[in-house]
């Protein structure tokens, strides 16, 4: 199972921001990185890919930024297209059972009963199987790759969101607000749309920031154990797991995709921080 | 006259919040007596429960007393070390909360929290304090206090819960029980018996008492005196007969109409229209001026200090002529009304 | 003798806990707590009842099952004489709405008040797209808020504002029936004597009925016409105001009066008996009271005392030893 401790989580808890500075530098940095990833063409003229034996393992210098791999690929141009990978499969993997959870949990929570019971087990059951075990038969089932990734995280990944929902729906169909819109005769589904959901979904919307984290951890995992991207895309769990071997003598080109990943992770728990402090006041 | 049991002069608090600092108390000024019976009336926010705890010193992290003296007992709190200070306070003064779950201990039986004052601070032999814990059982009027010794505070009922606290509240044998709204989570006919317990304890112990409560019948039926408590500040102070009859203060006259009373139907309560002052903001002339129906231009402009007045002390610069502009529907169920009964 | 506009005849609300499934497969009853338990009350068009007792004797319950927010689980309700069910239809949801006590929890914390009103208005066709707004001023004049109210959040307002607002979107259902549950209970003093004058303003004004819920004895005696007074989910006496506060006959209102505090100089309160309030059983041999009564009997424990007139008057009280 994907634990809840990652990069960044701790300083931020110490750092203790006001909600719009960790809320405003938060974003700056998600915005930052965003910007990087998308102009990773523009900012850099080597190939991700494209190899120059010629010039392997080379310390950084005025036109290799940060130095180059075993293959003599550009690491910065690597960390660049990199964050385009990372950052997509990062958030496309929250998306989906962020939906998916928050649906299941609301219609569960106010209906309760059989259909309650029955997802209830159902993600009892999805807990209790381990994480990487089903990524690695989905990737041979699927072939690796982004797919069967994002598959995987979902797969698992609506369990929190169904549960977060949820709980919140048990409260809050027996606050007055929601008893008031029962008795002047509203629909359900507009009781559910209007003056459950805007109510329950902050505490989801809170995770999903620092699930994007984990699901970036999780990528780079994957990517580490071979069972992520195929190389020779650019991607920074599978540059940490080519670059280990050099740890020694070029440290950078393992370390870097740690440090952005750890970057990442800070800057996604500065906003869930700042949104916290915002939507709880 | 000896010295109080406890006198507190112009004692000011204040308190960080996220509007800015708030002047919960601005000057406050108490004397108790052994078997005296005060009772400390006021709103949310006027400051009630605040001055408790700052006089035991209790108050929250971000609040603190700014300036003021307390003497118990004759000695100055100020001039005693942290740990002399609690002990003193501890010695003469019981507590009891209006919240009694969170006031009992979940995890310890309630006999053993009763002797445990006895026990650990007089150092009382282990069978002594169980016999005095069983003995305050008896004197709160907790039946079977035997067999109730050994019990948790969530099998008890919020009636004996209270009384629970209050025994507790009596186990180091204080001269002055503080209490702060004990009755407000019960029921009225459980009210009624704490209320009498409470009474009853003034008259066998002599232990006086200080209570802090929102409900004005409340204090008409347990208290000898009572102050009114108004943006940080007594507004009215006296005997509790004199100031039910002819209140002083506009503020006290409307919260007395405003309180429907069980004995009377009117034709429409008193109300007070608007908000209580914002003391984050500095406090310029008398802070219940904009809500007063007597109030004139040396009102907006002067707060008034609290003064003797014919019954009781008054901080009303028209102390001795407000009723006159008391609005015309409510008159004819004034004070005149009052006396009828 | 006025139209009876909403009456309950032997109405009860059972609360069933929930079982295991052991317990389902071998045949076990679940236990089931009768919050309300064989409730007549009748609401005369006009008036104002005021319904009394202490935590846990029924009477927000009661309330909230005959506004419909809990389904009864026996008895019968009639609207206007005409028989209504737990599947009510809009215009019989409209005509019994609730206010409720908590000014915190009662507005959505996500909706501005206008959009709040707008919503079931538009929904109940009670305005058009058009009228709507001037719907909506007059809801707001008519609670006494400026109009400015209406783009704000509930967070901006005190608490006896947020009532005004919960009083509000009430009112714009063109309700008959008010159900005021606990209404004032979590106001100051001051704040609460105006909320009390506005109901009973809008009452008059709008000509509705009222049903007053409270602990609050003394806010009851100000507002109603007639007391219900409940213990353990029955109504024990029932009549109008001032007889039951002037000659009260059930030993249990007779303890409850003389435990309220009271505002005249020199009172004392009266020597209230020891005893705890009894938890709500499934079940009770002979007279619920009993174990608190003074004057219980040994007939108390067998027979379950009924509602009977006293006098020639209107009230009635449930005791066998009247």
């Amino acid at each position: 199972m994907r634990t809840q401790r990652f990069p960044g989580k701790g300083i931020v808890k110490r750092l203790n921001f006001s909600a719009n500075t960790a809320l405003y530098s938060g974003i700056i940095i998600i915005g930052l990185l965003a910007l990087i990833a998308i102009a990773a063409p523009l900012l850099s003229h080597y190939d991700p890919t494209g190899q120059d034996l010629e010039n392997t393992l080379i310390a950084p210098t005025r036109h290799h930024l940060l130095g180059t791999d075993q293959l003599g690929r550009d690491v910065l141009t690597r960390i660049m297209y990199g964050a385009r990978i990372d950052l997509t499969i990062g958030i496309l993997a929250v998306v989906f059972p962020f939906i998916l959870g928050t649906t299941l949990g609301l219609i569960s929570g106010w209906r309760g009963g059989l259909f309650d019971t029955l997802v209830m087990r159902i993600v009892d059951t999805t807990i209790a199987f381990p994480f990487y075990v089903m990524a690695i038969a989905l990737v041979f089932v699927v072939g690796a790759g982004p797919k069967a990734i994002i598959l995987a995280i979902s797969l698992v990944g609506w369990v929190a969101y169904c549960r977060i929902v949820r709980a919140a729906v048990l409260v809050a169909k027996e606050l007055d607000y929601v008893h008031a819109a029962k008795l002047s005769g509203l629909p359900t589904s507009r009781i559910l749309r209007k003056h459950v959901l805007p109510n329950v979904i902050t505490q989801a919307i809170i995770f999903s920031m620092s699930d994007i984290v984990l699901s970036i951890l999780a990528i780079v995992s994957l990517g580490y154990l071979g069972l992520g991207v195929p190389i020779p895309t650019a991607e920074w769990g599978s540059m940490i797991q080519e670059g280990q071997a050099y740890i020694l003598q070029q440290w950078w080109i393992p370390t870097i995709p740690g440090v952005m990943v750890v970057i990442t992770g800070f800057g996604l728990s500065l906003i869930g921080d700042g949104l916290v402090k915002r939507l709880n006041k | 006259m000896s010295t109080p049991l406890l006198s507190v002069r112009d004692l000011h608090v204040e308190i960080d919040t996220s509007r800015g600092l708030l002047k919960a108390i601005r000057g406050v000024s108490l004397d108790v007596n052994a078997g005296d019976s005060l009772g400390i009336v006021g709103e949310s926010g006027s400051g009630k429960s605040i001055t408790l705890k700052a006089i035991l010193g209790l108050l929250p992290k971000n609040a603190r007393v700014t300036s003021g003296e307390i003497h118990v007992d004759g000695v100055d709190l100020a001039t005693l070390s942290e740990k002399a200070r609690r002990a003193l306070l501890s010695e003469k003064i019981g507590i009891v909360f209006q919240d009694a779950i969170a006031a009992l201990n979940p995890v310890m039986r309630i006999g053993v929290q009763i002797a445990e004052v006895p026990h650990r601070r007089l150092g009382w032999s282990k069978e002594k304090s169980h016999a005095r814990a069983i003995e305050l059982m008896e004197l709160v009027g907790i039946p079977e206090a035997e067999k109730r010794f050994s019990l948790y505070p969530h099998q008890l009922s919020g009636g004996l819960r209270q009384r629970v606290a209050i025994a507790i509240a009596l186990s180091g044998n204080p001269q002055l029980i503080f209490c702060d709204e004990p009755t407000t989570a019960l029921d009225v006919t459980i009210q009624a018996q704490v209320l009498r317990l409470l009474m009853e304890l003034r008259v066998k112990e002599r232990t006086g008492l200080v209570f802090v409560t929102h409900d004005l019948a409340v204090v008409n039926e347990i208290c000898d005196e009572i102050n009114v408590m108004y943006a940080g500040r007594f507004v009215e102070s006296g005997s509790v007969a004199n100031t039910f009859q002819r209140p002083s203060h506009p503020y006290t006259y409307s919260l007395l109409k405003s309180a429907p009373d069980v004995d009377h139907q009117s034709e429409r309560l008193f109300s007070i229209s608007g908000e209580t002052a914002d003391l984050t903001k500095p406090v310029t002339g008398c802070p219940f001026a904009p809500r007063c129906f007597a109030t004139t231009q040396l009102c907006s402009e002067n707060e008034p200090a609290l003064l003797a007045q014919a019954s009781s002390f008054s901080a009303c610069h028209h102390a001795s002529n407000f009723t006159e502009k008391i609005p015309a529907g409510h008159f004819s169920q004034g004070t005149q009304g009052k006396a009828r009964s | 003798m006025s139209d009876i506009v909403l009456s309950a005849s032997n109405l009860s609300k059972h609360f069933v806990g929930k079982q295991s499934l052991i317990g389902k497969l071998r045949g076990k009853e679940p236990l089931s707590v009768p919050a309300v338990d064989g409730v007549d009350l009748s609401m005369p068009a006009g008036s104002t009842i005021g319904l009394v007792g202490e935590s846990g004797c029924g009477k927000s319950t009661l309330g909230r099952t005959l506004v419909g927010l809990y389904p009864s689980s026996g008895g019968s309700l009639s609207l206007f004489d005409r028989q209504i069910g737990n599947d009510r239809s809009l215009e019989e949801r409209r005509a019994v709405q609730m206010i409720f006590q908590d000014p915190y929890s009662s507005l959505n914390p996500r909706m501005k008040v206008g959009d709040m009103l707008e919503e079931i208005l538009l929904f109940h066709k009670l305005a058009d797209k058009e009228s709507v707004q001037k719907r909506c001023v007059e809801l707001m004049e008519l609670v006494g808020l400026p109009v400015t109210a209406l783009q704000a959040y509930p967070r901006q307002f005190s608490g006896g504002q947020r009532q005004r607002i919960g009083i509000a979107r009430a009112l714009a259902l063109e309700p008959k029936i008010l159900i005021a549950d606990e209404a004032v209970s979590a106001l100051d003093v001051s704040v609460q004597a105006s909320i009390v004058n506005l109901l009973q303003d809008l009452k008059r004004d709008l000509g509705l009925t009222m049903l007053f819920i409270s602990h609050n004895i003394a806010i009851v005696r100000q507002v109603s016409d007639r007391i219900a007074v409940m213990y353990l989910g029955r109504i024990v006496e029932e009549g109008l105001t001032s007889e039951v506060f002037n000659n009260p006959q059930h030993p249990y209102t007779k303890l409850l009066l003389g435990s309220v505090p009271k505002m005249t100089p020199g009172s004392k309160l009266g020597a209230a008996p020891q005893g705890e309030l009894p938890t709500i059983q499934a079940r009770y041999e002979g007279c619920r009271f009993q174990s608190r009564c003074p004057i219980a009997t040994s007939a108390c424990a067998t027979t379950d005392p009924a509602l009977i007139q006293i006098g020639s008057k209107d009230h009635q009280a449930a005791c066998i030893n009247l």
